[in-house]
């Protein structure tokens, strides 16, 4: 019991010490200007660009690479969590304003209530479109949306954005009076093109400066019902922002109608499909505009998780590698922390359980209907209430490490035999020196065992808190999911499950010191 | 006054009387053994007397203090206590699981008879002692229950009873799960023990003649009753009821068949 309170006490310090660090980090008084972006490739790249003319300039930025769909990243710009990110003013009406088709002084007047400001356009427009086939397009004549209505037995995959918005698949549908054989397939947009490219699918949806629409052959349809709206590239910021980091103004007028549709392409294309690290794609197209004394060219920070300012590919290993000493910490502090969290409240929930019988069945209940919670939806859940980050992610991972220490510690201390329970209330102990001497220490093998669940769980569900800000392992696995980049993916993946291992063998260390000799002779 | 006195308590689980009306008195020094068929409530009358089992109605004193919910945890230090297999713990070596009341409580416990107080010599030489009292090899005091066999479970059972020097011994079918030969060298052991002690002595077994040796007077029990108290010479002499005369006489047969 000495050795489990120290062990305790060991890791409360570690704990302590961690959360102070990071705390000070992120509230140091040179707060840094923050900017988001979507997960795709063209909003890292637009938000890198944002990044690097900001530090130029010679105030602080930093990039939350790949937040989440519009949803998240435009709720994390409302709390404030970020202070700028890319975004298309089509997006926006649909989005953020609910208000359908609008001119950018609409959209500014609606949304300068909630603080937020938008930018003149950056010079390009990156709408949805249709697009099919080269081949299929040349045999079946197809030029025009309203070609397809010809040809109700194509097969259609589209993204799960576009198959939701009223300005996507259902809005398009009931314009044209579409009446196809089989309803669209929802896709991941990254995997679309491999599966067009196989035949899988006849027609997908794709953004117009998407690189991979030339890689792939394919021919956009013209929208000749005008259907979707302007999608000029803006940027969305907080209306303070200019005051409070006065070179933004500066950077503003760079970037107005700075990008055309063109060299946007181009950037897309060296990232998707050249592998070149975000930053640097975007120091090259700064140090291009501005001559020799360019900005940006040394690249900034890395945002491909094991990516080289070069633009070969590099190997899986020392990839990896990268991704232990960048995102290793990160990730190791989101587990530690919140199985301490979990550790602190779970055990004493479980001896509640056990003493109060009522008390049990509820805390039991709750916590079992918290793990039935898919993890994704427990992180997004936090964010209105935590903003995003680390935090909702800590308080997400903390929950779903509850369950298992409860009802362990619930189970092995109702598994004592009577006989033993009996014999320590009949020697005199109380209350209290039962569950100290008797009851936790034959139970101890049995609650471990729970908190070793909980660890390789954190570990695992640690990597999905990546799609809220939270960073760790996950961070290349998202990357590379939206970049459809297996190396990435596994540049996340291959350390998370080696922590995982690594949980299992420290946890055989623990039950040696912990669980008591005469316990072990036992087995 | 008596060591222990139990007063027209009743007790009933449910809507089975476990216990009715029963009364039983137990001297200073006196031996005593509660012998009768399974179920017939002697293990509950141990277990009132140490307030596990608080009764429907009736009273329980050890010595003067009677047994209430707020005075049992001091009734139980004063109350040794040996339950079937020793009930050691078994994340406790047995020299833990002897000194683990007097560790917690230091000077806590009873001044005077509490001999040790809690100083880590007293303690000891109080281990030292009590092993030889129940003639357990001190190199075992080392080992972890699961490493003893049965009889030296049940010897270091015995010790951590004994450890605060009680005034009443309570032993529940002590030799129960112990094959022949071991168990009557501790019946021998035991009874040694018990005449060094002089200690009041409540025992509970179905064997006759281990009740008959290991005690002065034998109570006979059957449905939640005493039916007869006396000497084995009295219970086989003058039954005062037809079941005493059937339980002695079937623990008798066999041994007569065999003569």
């Amino acid at each position: 019991m000495k050795r489990l309170a120290l062990l305790l006490a060991m890791i409360v310090v570690l704990l302590a010490r961690t959360a102070a660090a990071s705390a000070s980090a992120s509230a140091s008084d040179g707060k840094p200007m923050r900017v988001g972006s979507k997960r795709f490739v063209e909003s890292y790249i637009l938000a890198e660009l944002v990044a690097q003319l900001v530090r130029a300039e010679g105030a602080a930025a930093e990039h939350d690479q790949g937040l989440g769909g519009t949803a998240v990243v435009f709720r994390a710009i409302e709390d404030g969590s970020i202070d700028v990110y890319p975004e298309y003013t089509g997006t926006l009406a649909e989005t953020a304003v609910k208000s359908g088709p609008a001119d950018l002084d609409a959209l500014r007047a609606a949304l300068l209530p909630k603080g937020l400001a938008v930018s003149d356009p950056l010079g390009f427009e990156n709408t949805y479109a249709l697009a099919v086939n080269r081949n299929v397009a040349k045999r079946l004549s197809l030029a025009k949306v309203s070609d397809l209505l010809a040809h109700p037995e194509l097969r259609m995959a589209l993204s799960h954005e576009f198959v939701g918005r009223q300005d996507g698949w259902p809005g398009l549908s009931r314009r044209y009076g579409f009446r196809f054989a089989e309803p669209p397939k929802a896709i991941d947009h990254a995997l679309a093109y491999e599966a067009i490219a196989r035949g899988d699918t006849d027609i997908v949806d794709v953004y117009t400066t998407d690189a991979k629409i030339a890689r792939f052959d394919l021919v956009v349809l013209e929208d000749d019902r005008r259907f979707f709206p302007p999608y000029d590239a803006v940027l969305v910021y907080r209306a303070d922002l200019v005051t409070r980091v006065p070179v933004f103004a500066k950077v503003l007028a760079r970037l107005r109608g700075a990008i055309d549709a063109t060299a946007m392409q181009k950037m897309n294309a060296r990232a998707d499909l050249d592998s070149v690290p975000f930053a640097t794609v975007a120091g090259d197209f700064l140090a291009k505009r501005s001559g020799p004394e360019g900005t940006g060219a040394s690249g900034g920070n890395e945002v491909r998780g094991g990516g080289s300012p070069g633009s070969e590919r590099i190997g899986l290993v020392s990839g990896t590698l990268g991704v232990i000493r960048q995102h290793g910490p990160r990730h190791l502090m989101l587990v530690v922390v919140s199985l301490a969290m979990s550790i602190v409240v779970g055990v004493p929930l479980g001896i509640l359980a056990y003493s109060r019988r009522r008390t049990g069945v509820a805390v039991l209940g709750i916590a079992g209907v918290v793990q039935t919670i898919p993890s994704l939806a427990l992180f997004c859940f936090f964010i209105p209430l935590l903003g995003i980050g680390p935090v909702p992610a800590l308080a997400a991972l903390f929950l779903y490490g509850l369950l298992p220490i409860i009802r362990n510690t619930h189970a092995g201390l109702v598994s004592i035999p009577a006989d033993l329970r009996e014999a320590a209330v009949a020697i005199g102990l109380s209350p209290l020196e039962r569950l100290r001497h008797v009851e936790l220490p034959l139970a101890s093998r049995t609650i471990l065992a729970g908190i070793k669940t909980s660890a390789v769980v954190a570990v695992g569900s640690a990597t999905i808190a990546a799609f809220i800000g939270a960073g760790g392992f996950g961070e290349p696995i998202s990357t590379g999911l939206s970049l459809n980049d297996v190396t990435t993916i596994l540049e996340g993946a291959i350390p998370a499950a080696g922590l995982a291992l690594l949980v299992e063998a420290l946890f055989a260390g623990i039950e040696r010191a912990v669980v008591p000799r005469g316990l072990r002779e036992a087995r | 006054m008596m060591a222990l006195a139990l007063e027209r308590v009743t007790k009933a689980f449910g809507t089975r009387t476990v216990i009715r009306e029963t009364s039983l008195e137990i001297a200073k020094g006196e031996r005593l053994a509660l012998i009768g068929p399974s179920g017939c409530g002697k293990s509950t009358l141990l277990r009132m007397i140490l307030g596990l089992v608080v009764p429907d109605s009736g009273v329980v004193r050890v010595g003067d203090v009677t047994v209430t919910e707020a005075t049992a945890r001091s009734v139980r230090r004063r109350v040794g206590y040996v339950i079937q297999d020793g009930g050691l713990f078994p994340h406790l070596t047995a020299e833990e699981n002897v000194t683990l009341v007097s560790r917690l409580n230091g000077n806590g416990a009873r001044a005077g008879a509490n001999r040790h107080d809690g100083d880590p010599t007293k303690l000891r030489a109080r281990v030292k002692e009590l092993a030889e009292l129940a003639r357990l090899p001190e190199a075992l005091l080392a080992r972890y229950p699961l490493a003893l066999s049965g009889g030296e479970r049940q010897r270091v059972g015995l010790m951590r009873a004994l450890m605060l020097d009680p005034d009443v011994l309570l032993l529940d079918e002590p030799l129960g799960a112990l094959d022949p030969i071991v168990r009557a060298r501790l019946q021998e052991d035991l009874r040694d023990a018990f005449r060094k002690l002089e200690k009041c002595v409540l025992i509970v077994t179905h064997d006759m003649a281990e009740a008959a040796y290991l005690a002065d007077a034998i109570c006979v029990m059957r449905d939640g009753q005493v039916l007869q108290r006396g000497t084995m010479k009295d219970l086989v002499d003058a039954p005062a009821h037809p079941f005493v005369a059937e339980f002695v006489g079937a623990q008798r047969t066999l041994a007569a068949a065999l003569r």
